[in-house]
């Protein structure tokens, strides 16, 4: 999810001198570079700047350079056709299991960096991985993403924190609970207990439920254990996971926190079905990624509950994204209030996951209309996913943002912009499946 | 009472069928009003960030196209030669091109022809201040059942859904086919149809329909069914996939609603 870009990656305690060297180098060159900008002649900065990121970005590295110059053409990857998505989910599973592979036994990376290469395993992303893996072995039969599922399991009860949270941040960083992250791994370990029905998958999910509701406000937000104490309204995403435990467990209070969350979270949303605080940062426009978080949230918590009110919520934001999506033929990266669009780049996960959301919508509602988007962008999404390449950590992968220097985890290829395509493929299969079922 | 009809292009079919249509009605003495169809980028901000990348090469395309329009006007002139304009001409109708089909050129244009009845054919989405002209009002036929279905693609829309295509004849009003209804008819399905073929003959059913409606204007008052914002959806252009759907559908469904002909409601 998008705080990983804030994170400190140096801090493995395996290799903490070699570490602390880099930061020194690190140091001095940021030095160096404040130096050239402050000296060079304005008409050579920028050209400076450019030359500074590619080598940062190591675009002298053939796979980089090549995935940069895609995206500098204007050329897209594989064009996506409904008939052969399944080629897709294999690519994009095959992704995930050699992301698993590279983080050796671990989780699953946050994701491939051009600059640094593979990064440590990321608890929250490998939570939610875990129900794709279980989702995907169980559509497509392939036993081995139910064992890899299975290991990454366990992996989330080695990082279990003594107080029953889980970590913010990649695995390697000092452990600080958080309230989202928990929610994420909590909805995996259900899903594999659920999936090979041992206990110790629903106690530990249940110990990440208690300590959510002993650090829930009165008013029903989670101010505490959040990026910079910042209430946001897509945790969502955090409630979905808890009233699932609830019906798991029959405990009431984890219902009941869960409720009292949706309940401050609907009191976000205005009338043109825009969200507030849907942010990573306090006053930045939402990123289509964590209104797909909300969304999703509302939605999967309104047919938990069994209550219309919450499916409402989450259809007033889907409507208002569609709306504009199909006015436009685009989805822009992030929206303001006011729905005005960064359009300069995609967000390819919240892409995934606008789709997703759609082909969920147009599953309870019956209205094609949401299908016909979802289609659209599923289009979009797997237009850019590179089937063939050489180059195995770009076989399969999604990128941050289209282009590849957008905004959003620039220059990254996310482990959960692949989870989120993954599932947003595989709803669709179910939808058309649908489509077909009722003629 | 002065009719005119406005169209995106001067050379579009479907403003040419109407203007038939209306002919044969006995009708004559139809303005016609022909916007250059602009699809260019309104500035360089625009065009870069709806292309992105790309824009370079967007751009270029539509520079090239400017450059050549003189070129193609040498060869075709604009106004007598057309085959829609001389139509005009001939039944005794003004041909007006006007740049935008929106900008004050048109409106002024409008304005000049003192129109009483603006039919639209062909021409895109039309502003307040050119629907404040016409004293009677705005017709446009649209190719679905409203308010169920509006926007793109309705025919094959209900189709899919169900429904039973229909053209519908309405009061242009700011909103998107929101505007009174006049008058509804639906597209009989018939052996072999294709949704092209339905598209076609809806083409042809709504040009017939405001025909109908110039002609009915003259004699009174134009009935009037107000729509709600509420009632409908606006739909969007199709996905191949469910148009391919849409399609088998239509066939299967034909054997029961086999040679049904259209009623007028």
């Amino acid at each position: 999810m998008g705080i990983s870009t804030k994170v400190i990656l140096d801090s493995s305690p395996t290799a903490s001198s070699v570490a602390a060297v880099g930061a020194v180098k690190r140091r001095r060159l940021d030095s160096l570079r404040g130096h050239a900008r402050r000296w060079l002649p304005a008409h050579l900065r920028t050209a400076f700047r450019a030359a500074d990121t590619a080598a940062h970005q190591r675009l002298y590295r053939p796979p980089h350079f090549s995935a940069w110059l895609c995206d500098a053409a204007g050329t897209d990857g594989s064009a996506g056709t409904l008939s052969d998505r399944r080629p897709y989910l294999s690519a994009l599973l095959g992704w995930l299991k050699r992301a698993q592979d590279a983080a050796a036994g671990a989780g699953v990376p946050g994701y491939y960096a051009f600059a640094e290469g593979w990064s440590a395993a990321y608890p929250e992303t490998t939570g939610y991985i875990i129900v794709t893996c279980l989702e995907a072995a169980a559509r497509l039969d392939d036993p081995e993403l139910a064992a890899r599922a299975r290991q990454l399991s366990d992996w989330e009860l080695s990082v279990q924190m003594p107080e029953g949270a889980w970590q913010s941040g990649l695995a390697t960083t000092t452990p600080v609970p958080a309230v989202f992250n928990t929610g994420q791994v909590i909805q995996g370990l259900l899903a594999a207990y659920r999936a090979f029905g041992q206990t110790r998958y629903l106690e530990a999910a249940a110990r990440g439920g208690h300590w959510l509701v002993r650090n829930q406000d009165a008013d029903g937000a989670w101010r505490r254990h959040t990026y910079r104490s910042f209430p946001n309204s897509y945790s969502t995403r955090v409630a979905w996971p808890l009233l699932d435990l609830a019906t798991v467990t029959s405990e009431r209070r984890l219902r009941q926190s869960a409720v009292d969350y949706l309940q401050w979270a609907t009191r976000c949303q205005d009338e043109s079905g825009w969200l507030d605080r849907c942010t990573l940062e306090p006053g930045e426009p939402a990123l289509t990624h964590t209104l797909g978080y909300a969304m999703e949230g509302f939605l999967e918590s309104g047919v938990l509950l069994g209550e219309e009110r919450w499916v409402r919520v989450a259809e007033k934001t889907a409507e208002a994204l569609m709306r504009r999506y199909e006015v436009r033929g685009h989805l822009a990266g992030a929206y303001d209030r006011g729905w005005r669009g960064d359009h300069s780049y995609a967000c390819m996960t919240g892409c995934a996951q606008v789709a997703l959301v759609w082909c969920r919508l147009y599953q309870l509602r019956g209205d094609s209309r949401y299908l016909n988007a979802a289609l659209k962008l599923n289009d979009f999404v797997t237009s850019h996913i590179d089937l063939s390449s050489r180059w195995l950590e770009f076989r399969g992968a999604v990128k941050g943002s289209q282009p590849v220097w957008g905004h959003y985890m620039t220059f990254r290829l996310p482990s959960w912009a692949v989870k989120f395509a993954t599932d947003a493929l595989l709803r669709e299969e179910q939808a058309l499946a649908e489509v077909e079922a009722r003629r | 009472m002065t009719i005119a009809i406005l169209t995106g292009h001067p050379h579009n079919p479907y403003a040419a069928a109407v203007l038939r249509a209306m002919n044969a009605h006995g009708i004559r003495g139809i303005h016609v009003l022909a916007a250059a169809w602009n699809a260019g980028p309104r500035s360089l901000t625009s065009l870069v960030r709806r292309h992105g990348t790309r824009s370079l090469s967007v751009g270029a395309t539509w520079l090239a196209k400017r450059l050549m329009r003189p070129l193609r006007d040498i060869v075709r002139p604009r106004g007598a030669t057309s085959g829609l304009a001389t139509d005009v001409e001939q039944q005794g109708g003004r041909f007006v091109q006007v740049g935008d089909a929106n900008g004050e050129e048109c409106r002024k244009a409008l304005a000049a022809l003192d129109v009483d009845i603006l039919v639209l054919a062909g021409a895109p989405i039309v502003r307040a201040n050119i629907l404040a002209v016409p004293r009677v009002g705005t017709l446009n036929a649209h190719q679905g059942r409203l308010p169920q279905y509006r926007g793109m693609n309705v025919i094959e829309w209900a189709i899919f859904e169900g429904g039973t295509p229909t053209v519908t004849v309405h009061f242009v009003d700011c909103g998107v086919d929101t505007g009174d209804i006049v008058v509804r008819e639906e597209i009989g399905i018939q052996p072999g149809d294709s949704l092209q073929s339905i598209r076609a003959r809806a083409a042809d059913k709504q040009a017939e329909l405001l025909a109908w409606a110039v002609l009915a204007s003259r004699s009174g008052p134009l009935p009037r069914l107000a729509q709600r914002a509420t009632e409908g959806r606006q739909y969007y252009a199709m996905h191949p996939h469910l148009r391919a759907v849409a399609e088998r559908r239509l066939a299967k469904s034909y054997a029961a609603a086999n040679g049904v002909p259209g009623s007028r409601r």
